[in-house]
């Protein structure tokens, strides 16, 4: 399973800039491995807007179950994992 | 051919103890002065020699009327009076270099602030010069943020927010509180602000409380909201009680949410803060806990202000704890 490490964006992600590459970099990479594993240490925050444009944009694209056997979170601290479930929540309500 | 001369024969004079509290009588004053851009207009004073103390928040306002009013050619030949409590104030939260940068002539205790090309491009640079300062407390210095400048993202995610991160080491809930604060503030303004907003981000805190203050003079929320609210009020009062509730983004059907002033507000209200904000003819205050909203002068762009005690930080997970009970989301975390 391909790693993507999200520390070049540590502490914060917090720009609709960094938001776009990283959801490139998952969309790029989905289409060459099966599953990727992304690695979010050191991660400390992350703009609702950016969790919402990252994590909701794949749980909508991919559905529930496609998001969940092809996309491992790692190393989310507790308030980094409220955050993508707020955005993903968010994007679910939108659609 | 006759050159029309406009006249403002004004003299601002900011409190005393220019407080976070007093800030209102600055702009209520200031009111007219946005509506000088491009007049060039004759007879301006801009007094701080009566200054005893000024407070962050004070500073980063008076720096942001005399950029403004520089930048946009309100006056012609503006006088400022500084007193060395101002200096040190200037000096104190790092915005020396920026204000001398439009200031010219020292003569006695009188100076003149100008505008031209050269020493914006001179104070452009300063901010690449700032640095963060910590001692006792942390100051960080005034710090553009232009949307599309890696240098300022870099410079604050890699050399402050770490030096901040280091400074509270001892309790992981205040830093991730912080960093929270700074993400939505960073990234309201980073996307609301258009490009000349010429927003500003100072930051000054010690083990006791953290204060974070931004400020624009570009579209503010009162008018960003107002087209898109659905009581199609256009009274700022009004306007500000609207933006700070959950969900309520002048973007919708977007990736924003209307979460970021509802968040700040939320943890200003459950860790005993201030968030303070004002907008385009409108103010809306949380003291504790606090709320109301009122009329004051015009401003024009977005300041808000926050000021966190740290005795007790609140995370996210705190605020939504209930919701994300309730949801049922499939998310593989490893």
């Amino acid at each position: 399973m391909k790693t993507i490490n999200l520390n070049r964006y540590s502490p914060i992600i917090s720009d609709k800039i960094a938001g776009d590459e990283i959801y490139s970099t998952i969309i790029n990479e989905l289409s060459r491995n099966d599953a990727v594993s992304i690695d979010l240490d050191g991660i400390k925050s992350m703009a609702t807007f950016c969790a919402k444009q990252i994590f909701g944009k794949l749980y909508l694209e991919l559905g529930p179950n496609t998001f969940f056997q092809k996309i491992a979170l790692r190393n989310a601290s507790n308030d980094v994992k409220t955050i993508i479930k707020i955005g993903i929540q968010n994007a679910l309500e939108d659609a | 051919m006759s050159t029309l001369i406009y006249l403002f024969n004004k003299k601002i004079t900011p409190p005393k103890y220019f407080t976070v509290t007093s800030i209102i009588n600055f702009i209520n004053d200031s009111d007219k002065v946005f509506s000088l851009a491009g007049k060039k207009a004759k007879g301006f004073k801009l007094e701080l020699s009566r200054i005893k103390s000024a407070s962050l928040l004070g500073v980063l306002v008076v720096y942001k009327f005399i950029e403004y009013t520089s930048k946009s050619g309100c006056f012609l030949n503006p006088r400022i009076s500084i007193n060395d409590v101002m200096e040190k104030e200037f000096e104190k939260y790092g915005f020396a270099n920026l204000i001398n940068a439009f200031i010219k002539g020292r003569d006695k205790d009188d100076k003149e602030i100008k505008s031209n090309e050269e020493d914006l491009n001179e104070k452009e640079r300063e901010y690449k010069r700032l640095k963060v300062s910590i001692g006792d407390n942390f100051i960080i210095a005034p710090q553009a943020l232009l949307r599309h400048d890696q240098y300022s993202k870099d410079k604050l995610n890699k050399e402050y927010l770490p030096q901040i991160q280091r400074y509270y080491r001892y309790d992981e809930r205040i830093v991730k509180m912080i960093f929270l604060v700074f993400s939505e503030v960073l990234l309201n303004f980073w996307e609301h602000a258009v490009e000349d907003s010429n927003s500003v981000i100072v930051a000054n805190g010690n083990k006791q409380f953290i204060e974070i203050a931004c400020a624009d003079s570009g579209n503010g929320i009162v008018d960003t909201l107002k087209s898109v609210l659905t009581n199609q009020t256009s009274d700022p009062e009004v306007i500000l009680q609207e933006a700070v509730k959950r969900g309520v983004t002048s973007k919708k059907n977007t990736n924003h949410m209307g979460y970021g002033l509802w968040i700040l507000n939320e943890i200003v209200t459950r860790c005993g803060g201030r968030m303070h904000i004002y907008s385009q003819g409108g103010y809306y205050y949380n003291n504790e806990g606090k709320k109301r909203s009122g009329k004051c002068g015009y401003w024009q762009g977005s300041i808000v202000y926050i000021a966190l005690p740290l005795h007790k930080p609140i995370t996210l997970a705190d605020i939504l704890a209930e919701d994300i009970n309730k949801m049922d989301l499939k998310i593989n975390w490893v």
